[in-house]
């Protein structure tokens, strides 16, 4: 069948009986649409009857509420598709209903084809019910000209054994924080300003809940806090979380998407209480299962300060089915980011004045990030490894090309007795100072990217198709200049220090204040095509070096692939 | 600082539109705000906000609940708010000082509004009940508003260029955007379908007028004449008033000081106010040059005259360099002596808004050109022919340095403040005979440094000090600025490029290699938008190629005397 780039699904089915099917029709639907997927609930919609069926308001119930849970868990297994449920007709209780749209809400991909749920008498293709389909699409939503329209029921019967149904859906998944839970037929209660709050890192399923869920209950204005500087430290991997304005660019388009008719106040999280401790118009939070004691905290600070306290919804958390060993087992952007591990992030320079049969890989990281130990792991998948310490120590021998460059600068007293430099004083001659540091790094570092440049040469005459150079200073030298490639070995600082102070029995301050003296992971990591961490098991990192390596030999020119 | 954006009648997604509003978001970098507008689908605003105590405080559309079917979003500062809701006496729901403009217009209409205000803005009113939208943009266009609309009626308005490029229209496939005239007012009508149809531009204020709403100041009575002492009596207490009435924050103050006569005595009476209001924290003052250049010194003696908290930022030329492609991207044009000028004031923002807390920035935008202090004024062939060009620069500010001084520090989320152009001082200053204004016994400024003589505001060889060129008061006596950028854009652009330049660019052709550059990166940013700027800035009475003040031959007298 053709593929659309976009699709909307118009669910009819009672809710009740449509989850046991719900896998079913998400997996046709996949195949369908290769890209968005929007998702209209009108339960109870009949398209065979005379009358145009036309949107109508849909109660917003506990049953709903769920239901929209597990579509969005199901829909975690089909990754590629973006899908996101329509709340325009979804009310809560509330003697404050706006008027519905008079206009069709325009989507931010229109739907190229409508897709339903909607099961004809004898299960054919019957082109009355898909021309009510179509007019039904077109009176609520914007969509293609020329729109196409399928129904699914046919589709899944034939032929085909059935998907496993996912698990039934407990009674409640979503209730509000007190004892009386509700029956999944009572309706949901309305507020007019409500808060969520979260990283949302790449925004994902459980994200799109939790932000479902707030939309629902806020009839006015809701506030969405985004977590920036400070609480992002304690966070996996922060090195590959989403700049604070990519994330809320994305987030703003969901929620624009899903409710335009909602203000939206998106702003910086830096404390843990963010408005919702001291706004007192604010009527509710959402929170998760990991959140929810912040949610308690709030309240407790409100109440000492005079404020109402605020309806808590909590939502629990979506299984991921697919983690892997070290992954967490829910829907997290920490997962999404571990499995970033190895991948490319962007485009790799291009460098004809290098080897034309040569790929060059820099590597880098901070003091303590195991950027050896990748590099060694590399070598033993083939690569050439070029140690530029090592090379600093033959450019500083006697004889050397920086031996006499380095002693004209600094004088003689820099020797040993023996003629050899000695490191300990030229060091201490240049800790701390700039300009002293300065002239040694103008020496050093072009000899050393000329001895890396002799050492490709020799990668290139032992046969070798991939070099990579591991270098500390490689963009502080500009060295990267020298690479197609600069990848980053990345470790939380604390994690570093420890590991310094184990390996060099420094004391935990001169440790930081060598990390001090550095580029820090972020700002290796925005100018990286690769990023690894040996944070866990050396068995986890040698997998993920593996899998960069198996990236890696995928997209190296022709040229620099072996030949049989 | 804010950014504002809005959009009337599209035709596409709002979920996509909104991504437009994305592009401003250093403006206000606190919070961001999306609303549609009830009832109509196609109708939305967005608001970039720097927060104030509280995050959501002061978020905006302004809505309040006398006037439902008012919605207001507004970039600047109404000085006069609370003077006005004490005569008419207005119920404020908040207390965003731009609330007054709805009070305001529900009692007097759009007209009687905008004449009213006394401050800077730019700002979009739709009234729902009467079906209208309201644009309306300062005298000297201090905060800035581009517009572009279709003929078929779709209207969208931004804060920057920045914001509206992206936006897709079905029926115009590329937008024209245009900054929105200073000293004007747009009515459109709104009709049902959510399009606008423009109804009528208004001019609401001319440079040389007395404000309206100084019939409502309460600045010390004025003594009237134009015998000299009366005149300098009269500016101290107008340029202390536009000062004073300025202060008017919750954030921190700080002022930038380059060592020249007008940032000097806006530091020294910003520095003095201060100290009157009671206010605790240091005046913090920031000066940025290249090592051992003229500014930096002098900047460090006013610095030291005032008793501020002084910080000097330095740059090399690679780092000058280095900032040209993003300042150009953040200033929206590619005239030359704007470009020049906005690399030092770019580096120091950036430095501001990370080292330190302030955030409410003064600065002497604006003296130059209301008070003749461009050194080819020396060659005005009358007093009368000076006052002309006096105010076709000021005119034409919004183009060139209030353009230069918006971007530069809204780039980094600060807001910026600029006493000079005070709607009150700067009418009276025009207000006065040409012959008062010319530059006198060779010196540009007269007047105006006549005027602080006697009060020991700042120190004397500052108060007489004569004006280096922008790119020559922050370079160091090693090498210049000016020499750095001819250096660096005779390696980018060769003389094929130069031959080919008028049919590349036929359109403003850049005459020089640093002009091709500055238009070549301009290009990248934003194809097929030369027209934003309509003339680059270029002095007159003279032949020149190059804006700078050193290609002067009156330059170097200027500098001996």
């Amino acid at each position: 069948m053709a593929v659309f780039r976009s699709g909307l699904l118009v669910l009819t089915t009672p809710l009740a009986s449509l989850a046991p099917r719900l896998a079913s029709i998400l997996t046709s639907a996949a195949r369908l649409v290769n890209h968005t997927l929007y998702v209209h609930l009108q339960p109870g919609m009949s398209l065979e009857g005379p009358a145009q069926p036309q949107s109508s308001p849909v109660q917003a119930t506990f049953e709903v509420l769920d239901f929209i849970t597990h579509l969005y868990a199901g829909a975690d297994v089909h990754r590629h598709l973006d899908v996101r449920i329509l709340l325009t007709n979804i009310r809560t209780k509330s003697t404050f209903l706006p008027p519905l749209p008079t206009s069709v809400q325009n989507l931010a991909h229109p739907p190229e084809v409508v897709l339903t749920d909607f099961q004809t008498l004898d299960g054919s293709q019957y082109n009355p019910v898909k021309q009510q389909l179509v007019r039904y699409a077109t009176s609520c939503y914007s969509c293609c000209p020329r729109l196409a329209s399928v129904l699914l029921y046919s589709d899944y019967g034939i032929g085909e054994v059935p998907v496993e149904p996912l698990d039934v859906p407990l009674p409640s998944t979503i209730r509000p924080a007190s004892p009386v839970a509700g029956s999944p037929k009572q309706p949901v209660r309305g507020y007019y300003r409500g808060a969520v709050g979260g990283t949302f890192d790449r925004l994902h399923n459980a994200h799109k809940v939790l932000l479902s869920v707030a939309c629902i209950l806020a009839q006015e204005q809701l506030v969405v806090g985004v977590a920036d500087k400070d609480l992002l430290k304690s966070k996996l991997l922060p090195e590959l979380l989403q700049p604070y304005t990519e994330r809320v660019e994305h987030l703003s388009e969901f929620l624009v998407d899903i409710k335009p008719s909602l203000t939206f106040d998106v702003i910086p999280l830096l404390d843990p209480y963010g408005p919702a401790g001291s706004d007192p118009s604010l009527e509710f939070l959402v929170v998760s299962e990991e959140t929810y004691r912040g949610g308690m905290a709030i309240n407790r600070f409100r109440l000492e300060n005079d404020l109402e306290e605020l309806a808590l919804y909590q939502i629990q958390l979506l299984k991921d089915l697919r983690h892997t060993e070290n992954e967490e087992d829910k829907v997290s952007s920490s997962s999404f980011r571990q499995r970033m591990l190895g991948n490319l992030l962007r485009p790799p320079y291009e460098r004809p004045e290098l080897p034309t049969c040569l790929y060059v890989i820099g590597l880098t990281g901070i003091s303590g990030s195991g950027k050896s130990s990748i590099a060694q792991r590399l070598k033993g998948l083939g690569a050439f490894v070029i140690d530029s310490d090592h090379l600093g120590h033959r450019a500083y021998a006697p004889g050397g090309p920086a031996y006499q460059p380095v002693v004209e600068a600094f004088g003689t007293d820099i020797l040993h007795k023996d003629g050899i430099i000695n490191r300990k004083v030229l060091g201490s001659r240049v800790f701390g100072n700039k300009k002293q540091l300065k002239i040694l790094t103008d020496i050093m570092w072009p000899i050393i990217a000329k001895l890396a440049r002799e050492e490709m040469d020799r990668a290139v005459a032992e046969g070798k198709r991939v070099c990579v150079i591991d270098a500390a200073v490689l963009l502080e030298a500009g060295w990267q200049n020298l690479v197609h490639e600069v990848w980053t070995a990345v470790i939380p600082e604390t994690e570093a220090v420890r590991r310094i102070v184990e390996r060099d029995g420094l004391s935990e301050a001169a440790a930081q204040s060598r990390l001090q003296s550095q580029m820090s992971g972020q700002q290796l990591v925005e100018q990286s095509h690769v990023v690894l961490s040996t944070l866990w098991e050396p068995h986890i990192t040698q997998r993920q070096v593996e899998k960069a390596w198996a990236l890696l030999q995928k997209r190296i020119p022709k040229t620099h692939q072996a030949l049989d | 600082m804010c950014g504002i954006w809005a959009l009337f009648g599209s035709d596409d997604c709002l979920s996509v539109q909104c991504l437009s509003a994305m592009k401003i978001a250093h403006r206000g970098p606190d919070a961001f705000r999306f609303e549609n507008v009830n009832g109509y689908t196609n109708c939305c605003f967005g608001f970039h906000r720097l927060a104030v105590v509280d995050p959501l405080f002061g978020m905006q559309p302004i809505r309040v609940k006398k006037y439902p079917y008012l919605w207001l979003c507004y970039n600047g500062e109404i000085y006069n708010h609370k003077k006005m809701q004490q005569h008419f006496e207005f119920e404020y729901q908040t207390k965003v000082d731009g609330e007054i403009i709805l009070h305001l217009y529900d009692k007097g209409g759009i007209e009687q509004t905008i004449c009213m205000l006394d401050g800077v803005f730019a700002f979009v009113l739709l009234d729902t009940a009467n079906k209208k939208v309201f644009l309306g943009r300062d005298t000297y266009g201090v905060r800035p508003l581009f517009k572009a609309m279709t003929e078929d009626g779709f209207l969208a308005v931004c804060s920057e260029a920045k914001g509206l490029v992206t936006l897709k229209h079905s029926a115009t496939p590329f937008l024209k955007v245009e900054p929105f005239l200073p000293g004007h007012y747009e009515v459109l009508d709104l009709k049902p379908n959510g399009k606008v149809a423009s109804v009528e531009m208004v001019k609401y204020h001319h440079c040389r007028d007395v404000p309206l709403h100084a019939l409502y100041d309460n600045v010390e009575k004025l003594f009237p004449g134009f015998e000299i002492e009366t005149v300098k009596n009269n500016l101290r207490i107008l340029f202390n008033n536009a000062v004073k009435k300025r202060l008017m924050t919750d954030r921190r103050i700080g002022c930038l000081l380059s060592g020249g006569l007008d940032s000097s005595l806006v530091a020294a009476t910003l520095l003095k106010q201060l100290k009157e209001a009671q206010v605790q924290y240091p005046l913090q003052t920031f000066a940025i040059g290249m090592e051992d250049s003229p500014d930096l010194l002098a900047a460090r003696k006013v610095a030291d005259h005032i008793g501020s908290e002084h910080y000097e930022v330095l740059f090399n030329s690679e780092e000058g360099i280095q900032a040209l492609d993003e300042v150009i991207f953040s200033l929206e044009t590619y005239d030359i002596t704007t470009v020049r000028a906005s690399v030092g004031m770019y580096l120091i923002s950036k430095y501001i808004r990370k080292n330190t807390d302030s955030v409410v920035i003064f600065s002497g935008e604006g003296s130059d050109e209301l008070t003749q202090g461009y050194i080819y004024f020396h060659k005005a062939p009358s007093p009368e022919k000076a006052e002309e060009e006096s105010e076709r620069l000021l005119r034409e500010l919004y183009l060139f340095d209030v353009l230069r001084a918006d971007r530069t520090t809204a780039a980094h989320g600060l807001e910026l403040r600029v006493p000079f152009l005070d709607h009150r001082f700067s009418s009276y200053y025009l207000s006065l005979p040409p012959e008062m204004r010319i530059p006198k016994n060779g010196i540009e400024k007269h007047l105006l440094r006549e005027t602080f003589e006697d009060s020991n505001l700042i120190p004397k060889e500052i108060l007489w000090r004569p004006k280096e060129a922008f790119s020559d008061g922050i370079t160091s006596v090693k090498n210049s600025w000016f020499k750095i950028l001819q250096e660096y854009v005779e390696h980018q652009v060769d003389d094929a490029m130069m031959a080919n330049a008028a049919q590349k660019f036929p359109f403003n052709t850049p005459k020089t290699k640093e002009g091709y550059y500055y238009r070549q990166v301009f290009e990248r940013h934003y194809p097929g938008r030369a027209d934003w700027l309509s003339h680059y800035w270029m002095p007159k009475w003279i032949n020149a190629t190059d804006p700078s003040a050193r290609t002067l031959t009156h330059y170097k007298s200027a500098v001996k005397a």
